[in-house]
């Protein structure tokens, strides 16, 4: 076999001593999908426990500590590195005609930190956990009985990974293209990946602070948000949200990522338009950080910023729109291969137009005050990150599967994990619309007993769902081990990635790259 | 004299260095932001209890905190010029201003510290603790002195960072002969301590100038 | 950026400018407090880090990608400030509930 990036060092030292960003990325996948499998087991608990209106599996303490845990890892541990940490790592600089990122010690210190934090997350939890739900609201996060520290000192230092991955990808990007490789002529995953780092620099530090302010309030009765002192709880809301909501484009903006590879893929066709594709990736992260107040409408915050908020929460969807008319333009008259990275696309494009157009809603101030705190709201999210951003995660394993692994997998059982996922998914949280709008809380232990229907569905939807995962989990599995060789290119791309080996040697191209051909060149033969 | 490597992924030396200030000024923009919250805090609470932080003001060391903000702009000339004249191969004259510059990180936290031991003494501590408080029971007089040591406490840990990195740089430049190659690198210590020195311009301003003196 | 060297003078010029300016503050601080010399304390920091940052951290010979992260970072900074600030600034009392009954006795003229 070929020397590729793989089999060419195999002891435990070579690759947890590695700045082979291939490597990086693939630790980082693995972690990733522990924290998902993790995160989800959680949310199975929950479902469980949501059965009947009264206790079932766990008792209202426990009920409190597990949706908090389950929030904290989903954001932290999964969502927001997700596709950056495992695919980024992976692609950017394959992408890019480069050998590397450009600070390849600072990316393994990345892998590292992000250890560290989840290690310290997690290690809080089995301590005791806390039960302030992942957003750490205070009053009662200063003043809670349960140990917050180990998560709000675990969640700090899980920011300094993010942030240093971000800085990475950008100075990467800008300093390590290929030779003739103009800033028209990046791959448009690397642009989302761009976007995120963007976000990621300048959103988390305010939550590193933010973090460090409720851990000394509660560790030392600093009294920041402390009414008694003066101090008002409002503010925190500022901080937290002012990264929090930029932080939702973290998570979507690489999976929009993934949605313009993958279609152009197989469709065959160059984008529709791609300066519009690019162009819309900075203008969603800018507006991103224009609209955080739209959490806060019914917090006692001013009417007049309220109504600031309200009008800037809408421009965000106009970016979101042109990506997403941009890319059926782009499927539509291609020559389209129903592969099941393109079936999980499909099941994005549904899923997140549908949350993306809920968001517009709830960001409409009149209209949230009544579903502010309800299961529209948890809804609303879950459509977008499991409907949109976990898609488009399950797309990019498949896709990139062989590119990483160098096997094929069974597109069978590939295409059954997706319709499972499609249903499981759709059974789960569409209850919960219905569920919020007929006035269920979010975080209660206890409901009323005609909401025990919905509830029911839900959680059998969400059995359905956790059984796709398992079905994922087994084909890749068995392609590991028993997959056919996949070949350069499999898929037929233009891609850049899709230039080299499958591995990719361990400096990423046998030699030195120059693309003759734009990304997305389909409309010109091969060699043309 | 120290000559730097070209790394495996760069294409030339330019792209590499490039890259490494462009790093830095991102990691400055991070730490600008880390600040952001807490400027936040500040302004939003002098628009809760303006009396409050006017008198606040007062119960600061102005000049102490004017003759700290003296020492950081003289410890930025000295590593700004520094990194000049590493450009004209003036190795010694380097390495002595940024020895300088470090040595201006020290007598600031000496300064900072023994501030701070005043405000103990007469009763200001964070977090609302201390008799001061007690005699001064509104609300809001604990936030401004809580958001005084938090926001000169969060800065002085940069100074002390700070000023290790421009010492090691010193050390380095003189031990490895350093000039006009590798001062790029030192340009990287003087950015972060640039950025150090112009967060406390404003923290001065906002905890010693605005509001009633003495 | 340049690696070639530029004036050491214009540096020292620069950093003594800046102290000038920490005794202006100073002298003016001893004066009344009103809104005015607030806003002259930020103003006159604002000068010198403008001084700090063109000349010192050679914004001036810098390539767009740096002027482009450091003033996305100043945005942001004072984006967070500006709406917070405008949050507290701009709030209201909420207006009196007056309490209704629930009920309105039969016969009862209202």
């Amino acid at each position: 076999m070929r020397t590729n990036y793989l089999n060419h060092e195999t002891t435990i030292w070579s690759w947890l001593s590695t700045t082979d960003h291939k490597r990086i990325g693939v630790m980082f996948l693995v972690a990733n999908l522990l924290a998902l499998l993790l995160g989800g087991v959680l949310a199975l608990v929950l479902r469980i426990e949501h059965l009947t209106p009264d206790q079932t599996i766990i008792d209202a303490a426990t009920y409190n500590r597990v949706f908090t845990l389950h929030g904290v890892i989903m954001v932290w541990l999964f969502m927001i590195p997700s596709i950056p940490t495992a695919f980024g790592n992976f692609l950017v600089p394959i992408m890019l005609g480069a050998k590397d990122v450009a600070f390849p010690r600072l990316n393994l210190a990345s892998f590292y930190i992000y250890l560290l934090g989840a290690a310290i997350t997690l290690g809080g939890a089995i301590y005791s956990g806390a039960d302030t739900g992942w957003t750490f609201y205070v009053p009662y996060s200063s003043t809670t009985m349960t140990p917050v520290l180990p998560i709000l000192v675990g969640v700090f230092v899980l920011g300094w990974s993010t942030i240093l991955t971000g800085i990475n990808f950008i100075v990467t990007t800008h300093t390590l293209r290929a030779r003739n490789m103009g800033w028209r002529d990046i791959p448009l995953f690397v642009w989302t990946i761009y976007g995120t780092s963007v976000i990621q620099v300048l959103a988390t530090p305010v939550l590193a602070m933010t973090l460090v302010l409720v851990a000394m309030d509660h560790a030392f009765a600093w009294g920041f948000f402390d009414p008694a002192r003066g101090g008002d709880v409002v503010l925190f809301q500022h901080i937290f949200w002012f990264y929090s909501h930029p932080a939702v484009y973290i998570m979507i903006l690489p999976g929009m990522g993934v949605v313009s590879e993958v279609i152009c893929t197989y469709a065959r066709k160059d984008p529709l338009s791609y300066t519009a594709i690019a162009a819309s990736t900075f203008g969603i992260a800018f507006t991103g950080f224009l609209t955080w107040g739209h959490h806060m409408f019914t917090s006692g915050m001013s009417e007049f910023d309220a109504g600031i908020f309200g009008v800037l929460s809408m421009f965000v969807a106009i970016f979101s729109a042109i990506k997403v008319f941009t890319w059926t333009g782009t499927l539509y008259r291609g020559q389209i291969a129903l592969r099941s990275p393109l079936a999980y696309i499909f099941t994005f494009l549904f899923l997140f137009v549908f949350g993306g157009m809920t968001g517009v809603a709830v960001a409409t101030t009149s209209l949230d005050v009544h579903w502010h705190d309800t299961y529209f709201v948890v809804a609303h999210f879950h459509f977008i990150m499991v409907g949109g951003t976990l898609t488009a995660y399950l797309a990019a394993l498949n896709y990139w599967w062989p590119k990483i692994t160098g096997k094929l997998y069974a597109e069978k059982w590939a295409m059954a994990s997706v319709v499972l996922t499609f249903i499981g998914f759709f059974a789960t949280f569409f209850p919960q619309f219905l569920l919020g709008n007929g006035g269920m809380p979010r975080r209660y232990f206890y409901y009323a007993e005609h909401f025990q229907a919905l509830h029911v569905v839900s959680t059998v939807g969400s059995m359905i769902l956790a059984s796709a995962f398992v079905v994922t989990l087994l084909y890749l599995g068995w392609s590991l081990f028993y997959g056919e060789p996949a070949g350069d290119n499999p898929w037929g791309s233009r891609s850049y990635e899709w230039f080299t080996t499958s591995p990719p040697p361990p400096h990423n191209f046998e030699q030195t790259p120059a693309f003759g051909h734009r990304p997305y060149d389909y409309h010109k033969p091969i060699g043309a | 004299m120290y000559e730097p490597e070209l790394e495996l992924h760069f294409e030339d030396l330019e792209k590499q260095r490039h890259a490494a200030r462009f790093g830095m000024w991102i990691f400055l923009a991070s730490e600008l932001l880390i600040f952001a919250a807490l400027f936040a805090l500040y302004f939003a609470y002098r628009v809760h209890y303006p009396d409050i932080f006017v008198e606040g003001v007062g119960h600061n060391a102005k000049v102490i905190g004017t003759v700290n903000t003296a020492i950081l702009l003289v410890g930025s000339t000295a590593v700004a010029v520094a990194v000049n004249e590493l450009r004209r191969n003036r190795t010694r004259l380097g390495a002595a201003l940024l020895a300088l510059c470090a040595l201006a990180a020290v007598v600031f936290l000496l300064l900072k510290s023994w501030e701070y031991a005043k405000h103990f003494h007469d009763g200001i501590r964070p977090g609302g603790a201390g008799h001061f408080f007690a005699e001064h029971p509104e609300p809001g007089w604990p936030l401004f002195f809580t958001l005084y040591f938090a926001m000169t406490g969060l800065h002085a840990i940069h100074v002390a960072v700070g000023g290790v990195i421009v010492g090691w740089l010193a050390w380095w430049v003189a031990r490895d002969g350093v000039g006009r190659a590798g001062a790029y690198r030192v340009e990287l210590g003087a950015l972060y301590w640039h950025f150090v020195d112009t967060v406390w311009v404003f923290l001065w301003a906002m905890f010693y100038l605005m509001g009633k003196h003495g | 950026m340049s690696e070639e060297p530029q004036s050491s003078a214009l540096l020292l010029l620069i950093g003594a400018i800046t102290l000038l300016l920490v005794g202006v503050s100073f002298a003016v601080s001893y004066g009344e407090h009103t809104t005015w010399s607030s806003i002259a304390a930020i103003g006159i920091s604002t000068i010198k880090a403008m001084l700090i940052v063109w000349f010192f951290m050679e914004m001036r010979e810098s390539r767009t990608s740096v002027r482009v992260a450091a003033l996305g970072g100043l945005l942001l900074f004072g984006l967070l400030l500006g709406l917070t600030v405008t949050d507290v600034a701009t709030r209201r009392p909420a207006p009196l509930q007056v309490p209704m009954p629930l009920h309105v006795p039969a016969g009862h003229v209202d």
